[in-house]
């Protein structure tokens, strides 16, 4: 299969069509799609012109379909940029239209292509207003993210980055819930403020540079000394750091994932920020990683983010946000596994990073259901819903399982590898971040317990159907999922082991860095 | 007898387009009496012939553009004595210029349907102004920049009070007259000190001596003060901006934007031209009163935006802040630096005049400034409106993509603040963290026209077909040139090299990395 599709020639023009469809799509969605009204039952009544979400979901079936023939097109042994393009762009700035993807981001943009259908279908009734506006503003989201995982280009990486934000804010804006004008607003102020400095940080890179490109490869050759990288890697992380929600920067995340839609609430926790870091931050400034006092400090906060997420996720009376503060914990593993630096960490937080769009994605979908039937996701106004919906009750079940990361589902493949790899490194940090699975276990098995049984509320005896066959059909591709990967992760780990080498391999670790062998090789 | 002829000729060459604008001026002023008036009387009176005047006026405008565009072209000396440049910073700015005047007097003619508050000398009064601004982007001669001021600043004053039924636009014109002449006032004490000090009034004579006097002296130190009191008067830099938002509130729209993009624009050339090509020199003196001028006004115009409901003072306090931005690239002081003022100026206009298109549209002819609640819902009723108000906001703001040309603005006024001889890593940061204070108050009006609904009773604004023409095509520069910005910048960087060449002292054209990357291409 993936020979036939080389033999087209798919890979000279799978990523910027991947990019470029979403947009078209969207200005087609919102001119030629239509609302389609409802009367009081939601019986749908056409009212002329295709129904923008059929639009909607058909290109996002064509930009999952492009991402699986991007898997396809993949060669896993080969090294370096693959189905990669140059096209001229902005030739005075010597920006370039530059895409590629290798086993770093192959995983991320196929799973933003496919999970992006599923996630929409899935809360297919939970945006019942505006649909083309919707449409369109998902369609440029993911464009956004798309772009954001396979430009190679620093500036049109920037763009990318920047165009998340305007169409994510529209979509908690109007589509959201309880307060979405407060929850928009500091999505994006929050954001802007992390990536304008980034912005800066690019703009000396690209003096430095000689001011003829913002090409990755090109940037990582420069030298620069170890102050100006420490400056530019602050920059850097913090704007990634805001993206992904670290504390102390996370606490735009509860908020906007528990006002926003189904879909928006999918697509925010799509891991972006930990992507940039092991793609730029790393790379582009190893001897500011390298540094034990930068180090220390992204390390202890990843381990203080575990806890710190886990015991809040203990406290929620809402599950939308008992989900958020669990996948802030889960950032902790990442974050850890990534300055960890060892290949085997590496490489188990880039698979939590899939897991996390697929778990956690799932849990949202799930929650965004339990929304659309009773109108809340606090869970004392649920109950006993296992009775009236064996089905949801099994996915929700899985799902969290997954979550704590129990052995067999896709959630312990990566916690275990982050675990394991920083076990040999910092024990200590390991040990105490192996506390966070253990608070997974107590607040994911509570949240079952609260939704799932005991005594159903009379406030939740209204609409409890279980799956319908659209649900179900959504469900069964994310169970399947997380336990095909959890059982036998080996395609995901060929193609990201090289990659996950790469990225340790970039910055040199501690015990190189304390020879001082840095100064020699990148003064 | 031969030699004046020749040199009377060269200078009508070398002040051509200003000739050209003036001259229409004074046409349409005759045929504002000449045209005989309709048979409406009243409120109305005059209508008619405003319309005719003004669409003159853009005539006049676009005829000027084209002969600058030609001259540019042909590379026309300027005058032999150097008092009036031709290079293409000039030509650049007076496109600026021309192409504002003339969206101004197309919003005049937009608002004027539905108010009938413009008697037919408006329309004049405009080009006459712009005519100011024209000698504003060509002196070369401190003489002709105070004629500039002069023209360009008198014919504003008239501008905001042009609407006799309102009692705001009498306040605002009489604050605006009163404030303005106290800064022109100071502006011609720092000139004829810096005359006394030097000699001369001409800026390559001001920038010799101040290459040949290090020590400087202390009437020149206070001639440059007052001088820049007067120029930060003029380009509303903090602390010299209370009439900002008092006179941008009284004026009628049209007359805003007309302030808020075209004054500013010619008064920062001329402020531009002087610090770089006549102060160079003595960059220590004014340097940091620049830098905390620059930072001080990106930081207060935000801060005080934030509590604005009116959207009208909230512009012109966004104004002020931009104004804080455009200081950058004259701290910058390099070619890099002039590259970026003309493109945000470009940018900056574009998306003013369409900004303030939408808030004629909404405002509907009424003597009030638009609320955020006027525009509360608009997406409902008028999603193309909403979106394009939303475009120009992100323009503002400097967002990539859904903001354009804006965020290349920006992008360009960072790189040549890091690219400057010293470069201002701490200037570029403050400019990005007052931009986050920014993008709060232009998200509120952003989610009030998307996210909050429609206030009862609020009617659905439709606009004339001139305004929505205008509204369509300034989002489509906006959106196409901040996809790819490279014609705009080609241009905008033309206008800077030939500065340089003619009249930067060699040892201050420093080579910028923007420069450097040329003749790579």
């Amino acid at each position: 299969m993936g020979n036939l599709l080389q033999s087209f020639g798919v890979a000279r023009w799978v990523l910027p069509a991947m990019i470029m469809w979403p947009v078209f799509a969207a200005v087609a969605i919102r001119v030629f799609g239509h609302d389609v009204s409802r009367d009081e039952d939601g019986a749908e009544a056409p009212s002329g012109g295709p129904d923008a979400r059929v639009l909607t979901l058909f290109a996002m079936i064509v930009e999952g379909l492009l991402g699986l023939a991007l898997w396809l097109v993949y060669t896993p042994s080969a090294s370096g940029w693959q189905a990669s393009v140059s096209w001229p762009w902005l030739s005075d700035l010597g920006a370039t239209f530059s895409l590629g993807v290798d086993g770093l981001s192959l995983p991320m943009v196929v799973l933003t292509a496919v999970l992006v259908p599923l996630a929409f279908l899935a809360s297919w009734n939970n945006v019942r207003i505006k649909t083309p506006s919707f449409g369109a503003a998902a369609m440029l989201l993911t464009a956004g993210i798309v772009g954001i995982f396979v430009s190679l280009d620093l500036l049109l990486f920037y763009l990318s980055w920047e165009l998340m934000l305007i169409p994510m804010y529209f979509l908690i804006g109007i589509w959201g819930t309880g307060e979405r004008e407060r929850a928009s607003v500091r999505y994006v102020v929050f954001n802007l403020a992390g990536s304008l400095l980034m912005l800066v940080a690019i703009a000396v890179l690209w003096q430095r540079g000689g001011g003829t490109s913002f090409h990755i490869d090109h940037l990582r050759g420069i030298s620069l000394d170890r102050g100006t990288q420490l400056l530019m890697f602050g920059a850097f992380f913090l704007s990634f750091a805001v993206k992904s929600a670290l504390v102390p920067v996370h606490s735009w995340l509860p908020d906007a994932q528990a006002s926003a839609p189904t879909f928006a609430a999918v697509t925010i926790g799509l891991k972006v920020g930990t992507y940039a870091i092991m793609r730029f931050a790393i790379p582009l400034f190893p001897a500011a990683v390298a540094d034990p006092r930068i180090r220390g400090t992204v390390l202890v906060l990843s381990v203080v983010t575990i806890v710190y997420g886990a015991l809040l996720a203990m406290v929620q009376r809402d599950l939308k946000r008992l989900i958020t503060y669990g996948s802030i914990s889960h950032l902790g593993f990442i974050m850890l596994g990534i300055f960890a630096l060892t290949d085997q960490s590496v490489q188990g937080a880039v698979l939590i990073m899939v897991n996390h769009g697929i778990t956690t994605s799932a849990l949202f979908v799930l929650a965004g259901m339990l929304h659309d039937r009773f109108g809340t996701t606090d869970m004392d106004a649920l109950g006993g819903l296992a009775h009236h919906m064996p089905a949801f009750g099994i996915v929700l079940t899985l799902a969290m399982l997954s979550t704590i990361g129990l052995p067999g589902t896709f959630g312990f493949v990566g916690e275990f590898l982050v675990l394991a790899g920083v076990f040999a490194e910092q024990p200590v940090l390991a040990v105490i971040a192996t506390t966070g699975v253990i608070f997974a276990a107590v607040y994911g098995l509570r949240a079952l317990q609260r939704v799932l049984f005991g005594q159903s509320n009379a406030s939740s005896t209204a609409l409890r159907d279980d799956l319908n066959s659209r649900e179900a059909f959504v469900m069964t591709a994310f169970v399947v999922a997380i336990v095909w990967f959890g059982v036998a992760p080996q395609a995901l780990v060929q193609r990201v082991g090289p990659a996950a080498r790469a990225v340790v391999q970039a910055a040199p670790n501690v015990g190189a860095a304390q020879s001082a062998t840095i100064g020699a090789e990148r003064p | 007898m031969m030699d004046s002829v020749m040199v009377g000729g060269s200078t009508i060459r070398a002040l051509a387009p200003e000739l050209l604008l003036s001259s229409g001026a004074m046409v349409m002023l005759l045929a504002t009496v000449w045209r005989p008036q309709g048979n409406v009387t009243g409120a109305a009176e005059g209508a008619e012939r405003t319309t005719f005047i003004a669409r003159l006026g853009i005539f006049c405008c676009l005829v000027t553009a084209v002969s600058v565009a030609v001259l540019w072209r042909l590379g026309l000396s300027g005058m032999a004595d150097e008092r009036v440049a031709a290079d293409g910073f000039r030509w650049a700015i007076d496109l600026i210029v021309l192409v504002g005047t003339a969206i101004s007097l197309a919003l005049i003619d937009a608002d004027h349907r539905r108010s009938n508050a413009y008697s037919p000398e408006v329309p004049v009064l405009m080009l006459l102004a712009a005519t100011g601004m024209l000698v504003l982007a060509a002196a070369r001669d401190m003489m002709l920049v105070f004629l500039g001021i002069e023209l360009m600043s008198l014919a504003v004053y008239v501008l905001t009070g042009v609407n006799r039924r309102s009692a705001r636009g009498a306040e605002s014109a009489i604050k605006y007259f009163l404030l303005g002449g106290f800064a022109s006032g100071f502006l011609l004490y720092g000139m004829a000190l810096l005359f006394g000090a030097t000699g001369s009034t001409r800026l390559v004579d001001i920038a010799a001596w101040v290459q040949s006097h290090p020590q400087l002296g202390a009437m020149f130190i206070v001639g440059l003060a007052l001088l820049l009191v007067g120029m930060a008067f003029k380009v509303a830099a903090v602390p010299f901006h209370f009439w900002t938002p008092d006179v941008y509130d009284g004026a009628p729209l049209p007359v805003t934007a007309f302030m808020s993009a075209c004054v500013k624009t010619a008064a920062f050339a001329t402020f531009a031209r002087i610090m770089i090509e006549a102060m160079s020199g003595a960059a220590v003196r004014w340097h940091p009163v620049l830098w905390w001028l620059a930072v001080i006004t990106m930081v207060t115009g935000n801060v005080l935006a934030l509590s604005q409901r009116n959207l009208v003072r909230m512009l012109a306090y966004s104004s002020v802040a931009h104004a804080g931005y455009l200081l950058v690239s004259i701290v910058a002081n390099s070619a890099a630096g002039s590259t970026a003022l003309v493109f945000y100026l470009a940018s900056y206009t574009i998306a003013t005049m369409g900004a303030f298109a939408v808030l004629i549209i909404v405002n509907d002819g009424q003597d009030r400034s638009p609320t955020l609640d006027d525009l509360a819902g608009l997406w409902l009723t008028r999603p193309g409106l909403a979106i394009s108000m939303a475009v120009f906001l992100f323009a503002f703001l400097g967002m990539p993509l859904v903001g354009g040309m804006g965020f290349f603005a920006k992008l360009y006024i960072l790189q040549a603040a890091l690219g400057a001889a010293a470069p201002q890593t701490v200037l570029a940061i403050s400019l990005v963290l007052a931009s986050v204070v920014s993008a709060a108050y232009y998200l509120r009006v952003v989610a009030a026209m998307f996210i909050q609904s429609r206030g009862a009773g609020l009617a659905v604004p439709s606009g004339t077909p001139m305004a929505r023409a205008i509204v369509l095509l300034s989002v489509i520069t906006v959106l196409v040139l901040g996809v790819y910005p490279t014609p705009a910048i080609r241009w905008a960087r033309a206008a800077v090299v030939r500065t340089g060449s003619v009249s930067l002292p060699v040892a201050l054209v420093r080579p910028s990395p923007v420069g450097a990357a040329e003749p790579a291409r």
